[in-house]
């Protein structure tokens, strides 16, 4: 295992290669991902933005291959994780990668557990799916709530989830996804439900494990100051494309894309009163019929005539910044 | 501040009992959602409610709606005490204060027009004739930027923020003079929340209304309100002026809670200054609630709660230490 990581230090853990990801209903067919390339190296956090009906979460799913059947399907594209294209994989192998090699921490803490097993039965069983293992994983459990500060784990891992608050779910969820050691950990809004104090305590959390795990981390969330807090790059979706992909720092210091640009100006900042908020007006699309050209063009005050007939081309202002904005084209 | 004050509570509690037993059912303690809490709001001003979930804050405003009673504590409004009310006082009453809920998704009849929610209070309420209702309407629509024709749809033909502006103008269909809104914004996108909470201030402007915002979101609630007050465990510790009470939190809870608001700043990382979770409000500790988690607790504050004391003019903090 050692040895496979070294060989693929310096290379990409994952890309995604212009996937697409439809669902095919009865009002027409919903365009939830549309063409979204992107990769991520080996221990990188990225942040995954933009605000409901993005398509973040089903790029999330597509990766996991878990979109939910029959009405969603991957249409086209390649999903390489390590190379190997997860789109090419039986089922079988799927189920070999999911919680082993590729984890997922879903939103609401309370809901993504089973109510009626206890925290450390469901702890071990990722583990135990993974491997053949003979006698008691309780030590191994423990180590694990340990390794998120859950309080007292002795006793606690014979608790019920339903004894446990918000935050400590949420610990225990971290503790399973990280439970195989995965070279990739998908979380998606792990701090929405939570409390301001607690959710500072679960990024703080989230950040020491990736520093001694290497792992790579997706943080899935519509919030820019939790990516802010984590993430070394962000990109950001919308109307299931992303249109802009940035290093953090850059993304904060220059956002490019008019969207961006507005998003960041309509969050209003403690104790920064700004007088009246910048608001971005109209709605976000409908994806079943979307926009032809670029889809924030409607919403747009800097929109041109090509903004609504071609979508445009990704640009690279500089360095790992790219943009898709007829603004910053070249063309 | 109390005196001049549209609506104000005085030393409210609110408690539930817990009961163990079917048949034979006894109460073996009380829930303290809200215990004995002060406060005042004064007309055409903006006071925010802020604090972790399971604080009291939507307890608070349930029991300034009328819709639960209070344990003890009065709660006057223009110098009448609303808790002492019949009930059809109480229901003469409700049209002074109206509330915008959380979740536009589950607020609104989905089996209704928009027309039809907006108008219901009138019809309850039989300020005006039938003509006039289809003229209110419109002037409804109009304030919360809707068009006419849009009366005649369902709520389900609207997105989250829209049905939050249609919440909004139901809310105002009375003309309350006070109107509660509990976390009016947390259900919706950022490029709408900055529409919605813009919109809140334009009316408020423009018809002169008192606002009780409750909010998870502190930087929401600073941006709206002239007042904020912190809740935690159900006690209310610190209230202030907002500008007042970001340059000077003096509260140690105050303090934390506004260090571990996440910054959309990368060089701006921000340390965990809060460890451990809020206590059972079952089984709330001795003395201050918030000692157990206090970085500057004394040995006196585990044995004596304390109150609230003036630090600055309007600027109030129930802490024994600092302050």
């Amino acid at each position: 295992m050692e040895d496979k990581r070294l060989d693929t230090e310096n290379e990409k853990l994952l890309v995604l290669k212009d996937v697409k990801t439809s669902f095919f209903t009865k009002k027409g067919v919903v365009r939830a991902v549309d063409g979204v390339s992107f990769s991520i190296s080996k221990g990188e956090v990225v942040g995954l933005g933009g605000e409901s009906g993005c398509g973040k979460s089903i790029t999330s799913l597509s990766i996991m291959r878990l979109v939910p059947q029959p009405a969603g399907k991957i249409v086209s594209g390649e999903i390489l994780f390590k190379n190997e294209d997860l789109l090419k994989k039986s089922e079988d192998e799927m189920r070999r990668i999911r919680g082993d090699r590729i984890s997922m921490i879903l939103q609401d803490p309370m809901v993504s557990m089973n109510q009626v097993l206890r925290v450390g039965y469901q702890l071990g069983e990722t583990y135990r799916y993974h491997h053949k293992i003979s006698g008691s994983l309780r030590d191994m459990c423990i180590g694990l709530l340990k390794k998120v500060k859950v309080p007292a784990p002795e006793s606690r891992v014979n608790d019920y989830p339903f004894q446990f608050s918000g935050g400590m779910c949420q610990r225990a969820l971290i503790a399973m996804g990280i439970a195989n050691g995965p070279d990739l950990l998908i979380a998606d809004e792990p701090t929405t439900a939570l409390d301001v104090t607690i959710q500072a305590q679960i990024l703080k959390l989230m950040k020491d494990i990736q520093r001694e795990s290497k792992s790579s981390i997706i943080l899935i969330t519509h919030d820019l100051a939790t990516v802010a807090q984590i993430c070394s790059r962000l990109l950001v979706m919308y109307g299931g494309r992303i249109i802009e992909k940035a290093p953090v720092k850059t993304f904060y210091k220059k956002p490019a894309h008019p969207y961006s640009v507005g998003l960041i100006k309509s969050v209003p900042v403690l104790g920064r009163p700004t007088g009246r908020l910048y608001s971005i007006d109209g709605q976000p699309p409908s994806l079943i019929n979307p926009p032809s050209g670029c889809r924030f063009a409607p919403r747009c005050t800097q929109a041109k005539k090509p903004c609504f007939e071609i979508y445009p081309p990704e640009t690279t202002l500089e360095e790992g910044h790219k943009i898709s904005c007829w603004l910053y084209s070249r063309d | 501040m109390k005196n001049d004050a549209i609506i104000s509570v005085h030393e409210l509690k609110k408690y539930y009992p817990v009961t163990k037993g079917t048949f034979f059912s006894r109460t073996v303690g009380y829930v303290k959602a809200v215990d004995s809490i002060s406060f005042g709001i004064k007309s055409g001003e903006t006071l925010g409610l802020v604090g972790e979930s399971g604080c009291g804050k939507s307890t608070t405003a349930n029991v300034m709606l009328g819709l639960e009673s209070p344990t003890s504590g009065q709660i006057m409004f223009d110098g009448r005490d609303i808790t002492r009310f019949s009930r059809q006082e109480l229901f003469d009453f409700r049209g002074n204060i109206q509330a915008v809920f959380q979740d536009p998704f589950r607020s609104l009849n989905p089996r209704k027009k928009v027309k039809h929610i907006i108008s219901e209070p009138l019809f309850i309420h039989k300020v005006c004739s039938r003509k006039e209702i289809a003229f209110r309407i419109i002037q409804l629509l109009d304030l919360v930027g809707f068009d006419p024709f849009q009366a005649g749809l369902y709520p389900h033909e609207f997105s989250g923020g829209q049905r939050q502006r249609i919440a909004i103008a139901r809310a105002l269909a009375l003309n309350p003079r006070v109107i509660i809104l509990d976390e009016p914004v947390s259900a919706l996108d950022v490029s709408i929340q900055a529409q919605i909470l813009n919109l809140l201030i334009d009316l408020q402007k423009r018809l002169h209304l008192t606002y009780l915002i409750i909010s998870h979101d502190l930087a929401v609630v600073e941006y709206v309100s002239t007042h904020i007050g912190v809740m935690y465990l159900g006690h209310l510790v610190e209230m202030a002026p907002s500008e007042a009470l970001y340059n000077n939190p003096i509260h140690p809870y105050t303090r934390a809670l506004l260090d571990s608001v996440p910054v959309a700043d990368p060089e701006d990382i921000k340390e965990v200054t809060l460890e451990g979770e809020v206590p059972s409000p079952l089984n709330p500790p001795e003395g201050c609630a918030f000692h157990p988690r206090c970085p500057v607790c004394e040995p006196r504050c585990s044995k004596e709660g304390p109150f609230m004391r003036e630090v600055a003019p309007e600027h109030a903090a129930a802490c024994h230490v600092c302050g």
